[in-house]
């Protein structure tokens, strides 16, 4: 116990910092743990090798990850994605294995059964890390996604023939036709066993658990079941991992799913950790360090082979871009190629030291998976071209996104027929079995969990959500989600039902964007708001300019860009007007929101023609100059955000409305004289923004201090209000001023 | 009518009546613009009618001061209410051209 005390101390402290530092950089946690096992594993000395503790430990992350992956694939999904799963999978494993057998036959000098082995086992790649990053990023359902999800699985089940295929190759003793038949009894016996147990037991396991209303009642019965199921399989000759993911099937099948995916991942992702320390824990540094050219040269080497087969099997099935993302995705080699390595050491099939480097070459290849995965877009628009009217399609697809639809009561049932008849997509979310079943039996799309429950709302994509509705019968739990989704992010749009007035009032701290008593009239009313937003954030985030622009004819692109983004400004001015106009938060945001996307696009254009080949450096200045005007009309969107925001409160207190007013007036003027210079610069439309920005006179400093003084007798809330908006507008007209001479460059630089 | 004129002392004066915004832009631009093209080079706006200016009403005296520019034409304001002020100090409009108190004081000044 003394003496593993330090070690954890120092496991949990470095993973710590440098997981906090790793996200910091948007990079996924699963690199920090293996640093960390690297750094541990060469400060302490340990090896996971032997250890049989920890390399249970580790297992059960794996163990626990094939179970999550079971409980997406239910037996209807399973036939849904069985091309990818069947063909694409059994393609990639046969093609990678073949290419990788004859490529190790030619170059090394290793005998033909374990060139066999070594080329099925770097065929496959890493679900843990794969899977994780795809979820971590919401990319599973993308068409890569969705490839790369469907060969994994197909990949986890080779791995027991590719153990079988060890078992044959090693065992002298018993006769090839035995040992097969006694694998396929095994097999047909604890498939055959689990299937009975999902088909009739779980459901009603599960609904007696839930009846008893107790969280840890309902882990502990989520931990039976995986890992039962995981010992039915083992004990049968098979691995861990199939039994879990064959469990995790069954409970597809059942409205527990969802529930039991929420209340497992934390767990999942713990165990997941510990799994990737003891990867790190592997890595010699020695050993990499002595064979570091062939170490790298092998990671490129096999990398690339794998690539290249999961690329030319995809292409000639599909989308070129999507079968590039593919083959990027999986290139690496996995965790359970590890196992198959560890297997060669002890059956005497390789000397130690390739397996050890084969191991490293794994590690290293699974370490740049992330850095991969994360670019993935990016290498895969090197190769092609950007497709931008597929790019505002993906987006447009989040703007008129889903909605979360909390409860499904009454009110709940009145919205969610309401949202139907709009043609907006939602979700129901319920924690009670009577409503769920009632959603259900009305075919809509139901999920069973807690509305409170932050991992299930991130994994119902909250904050891709347009909104979430809280129409929950019972306050308290109105309170909890509202809790619950303030701390994914306060930002987002909610909007909640609340009894009464003095419940309303209990609901401010939140941050609701609309609060509404439960009656139909109401749910009519908000979602004809949701819809108009909808529809008018699709309408102004259209491409007008930028739909047929060619890399190749660099002048005409950045015209078109040009034209694109003064539209931007455009957007600003219709948020003013809405400001104006009173209009609801909801009708304003989707102004924001249209922005965002078009200048998502607008700057993803500008990185394509800046990395095209025939840009003269004249147009790199005059591209240069866009990106710079970009990044402050960003900003600009989001201070005219936030000031939309204080104006509104301003507009509640006698004392501050006709400030509030003439605040969107005047900042609107500015902005109007600096779209004239978008559009058609000329000198004197120039002078004028200059002057109006250059902050002369101190006008706003004079306002400020004139609402600040004692005579005014504002409270001291209304006061720092009016700080921070009078602070915001200033930012704003020095923006319009920056933004103006923006344009003055580009119009220097053209003529 | 909501926008009045008048010419006093060779100065055009344009009286806007009640909100100034984006329904009686127009007629403001074309009474203007018609001035502007009888060779008129000095404009008040004189705002002791006027209880509120929109962005379009500001914009209509932008263009005036951009049309007179070249010929060193030159736009006034005079009489404005506490709420036009508050919009002349966020718009940045004063260090574009001056404020006066009264119609007098502009005139005495654009003379001077």
């Amino acid at each position: 116990m003394n003496s593993i005390l330090p070690i954890l101390i120092a496991t949990f402290a470095i993973a710590t910092v440098i997981n906090v530092i790793i996200r910091r950089f948007n990079m996924p946690t699963v690199l920090g743990y293996m640093f960390t096992g690297a750094v541990v594993g060469s400060i302490f000395d340990i090896h996971v090798h032997g250890n049989e503790t920890l390399e249970h430990i580790a297992e059960f992350g794996i163990v626990f990850l094939m179970f999550t992956i079971g409980l997406e694939f239910s037996v209807s999904h399973l036939n849904a994605m069985k091309k990818e799963v069947f063909l694409f999978g059994l393609l990639q494993v046969v093609v990678t294995a073949i290419a990788v057998t004859i490529i190790s036959q030619l170059l090394f000098d290793v005998d033909f059964k374990v060139s066999i082995i070594i080329g099925a086992g770097l065929a496959l790649s890493s679900t843990a890390i794969v899977h994780k990053v795809l979820d971590e990023t919401g990319r599973t359902k993308t068409q890569y996604g969705k490839n790369a999800i469907g060969i994994l699985v197909f990949q986890d089940l080779a791995v027991i023939p590719i153990l079988l295929m060890i078992t044959i190759f090693t065992n002298q003793d018993k006769d090839l036709s035995e040992l097969l038949i006694s694998t396929a009894i095994n097999a047909v016996i604890a498939v055959g066993i689990l299937i009975l147990i999902g088909k009739f037991v779980l459901a009603r396991f599960f609904k007696v658990i839930s009846n008893a209303n107790s969280k840890e009642i309902y882990m502990g019965s989520i931990l039976l079941t995986v890992v039962g199921a995981s010992y039915i399989a083992h004990h049968f000759g098979f691995s861990y991992s199939l039994g879990a993911f064959i469990a995790g099937m069954m409970i597809a099948d059942t409205i527990y799913k969802y529930q039991v995916e929420a209340d497992l991942i934390p767990f999942r992702d713990l165990l997941l950790g510990v799994f990737f320390v003891s990867i790190g824990l592997q890595i010699d540094i020695n050993t990499v360090l002595e064979n570091i050219v062939v170490v790298v040269l092998l990671c490129i080497g096999v990398m690339f082979v794998k690539g290249l087969c999961i690329f030319s099997l995809l292409t000639l099935n599909g989308n070129k871009k999507d079968a590039l993302k593919t083959a990027i995705t999986l290139a690496q080699i996995g965790e359970f190629s590890l196992v198959v390595f560890s297997l060669l050491i002890v059956n005497q099939l390789v000397n130690p030291e390739s397996a050890q480097i084969f191991m490293v070459v794994t590690i290293l290849s699974m370490l740049v998976t992330p850095f991969l995965l994360n670019n993935v877009d990016k290498l895969a628009n090197l190769v092609f071209k950007i497709n931008l009217a597929e790019a505002v399609l993906d987006k447009s697809s989040m703007l008129s996104g889903h909605v979360i639809l909390c409860g499904y009561g009454a009110f709940g049932k009145v919205v969610s027929t309401k949202l139907e008849r709009s043609g907006i997509n939602h979700i129901v979310l319920t924690n009670n079995t009577d409503s769920f079943v009632k959603a259900k039996e009305d075919g809509k799309t139901a999920v069973f969990g807690e509305p409170s429950d932050r991992i299930l709302l991130e994994r119902l994509k909250i904050k891709d959500a347009m909104n979430t509705i809280l129409a929950l019968d019972d306050f308290e739990a109105v309170k909890q989600a509202s809790a619950a989704i303030m701390l994914i992010d306060p930002e987002l749009k909610v909007i909640a039902k609340a009894p009464s007035e003095e419940e309303m009032g209990e609901l401010s701290k939140f941050n609701h964007e609309l609060l509404l008593d439960g009656n139909s009239q109401t749910a009519s009313l908000l979602v004809d708001q949701i819809n108009r937003s909808r529809l008018l954030a699709q309408e102004t985030s259209m491409l007008r300019f930028l739909s047929d622009y060619t890399v190749d004819d660099p002048s005409d692109a950045i015209k078109k860009v040009e034209h694109e983004q003064a539209r931007l400004l455009d957007i600003m001015s219709k948020s003013f007007n809405a400001l104006r106009e009173e209009k609801d938060i909801m009708y304003i945001k989707a102004f924001h929101d249209s922005f965002k996307v078009l200048s998502e696009i607008i700057g993803s254009a500008i990185s394509a023609i800046m990395a095209g080949a025939s840009v003269s450096s004249d147009e790199y200045h005059r591209l240069h100059a866009l990106l710079n005007n970009q990044e402050q009309l960003i900003s600009m969107n989001g201070l005219l955000e936030s000031l939309g925001k204080e104006l509104k409160e301003m507009e509640k207190n006698e004392k501050t409305v006709a400030l509030s007013h003439m605040a969107v007036e005047g900042l609107d003027t500015i902005l109007l004289t600096l779209m004239d210079i978008a559009k058609d610069f000329n000198d004197i439309d120039m002078m004028m923004l200059e002057s109006m920005t250059s902050g002369e006179g101190g006008g706003l400093t004079k306002l400020r201090n004139t609402y600040l003084s004692a005579e005014y007798g504002l409270e001291a809330n209304d006061k720092a209000l009016l700080i921070s908006a009078t602070n915001h507008m200033d930012r704003l007209k020095s923006l319009f001023g920056s933004v103006g001479e923006t344009y003055k460059t580009l119009a220097q630089t053209a003529s | 009518m909501s926008i009045n004129t008048s010419n006093e002392n060779g100065i055009f004066i344009l009286i806007p009546n009640g909100r100034f915004d984006g329904t009686v832009a127009p007629d403001a631009e074309k009474l203007i613009n018609s001035a502007i093209e009888d060779g008129e080079s000095k404009i008040i706006v004189d705002f002791s009618e006027t209880e509120f200016i929109a962005s379009a009403g500001l914009r209509i005296i932008i263009i005036t001061a951009k049309l007179l520019k070249p010929k060193n034409g030159i736009v006034a304001l005079c009489s404005a209410n506490q709420q036009i002020k508050e919009v002349l100090d966020i718009s940045g409009f004063l260090a574009l051209m001056n404020l006066h108190d009264s119609r007098e004081e502009a005139f005495t000044k654009m003379n001077a």
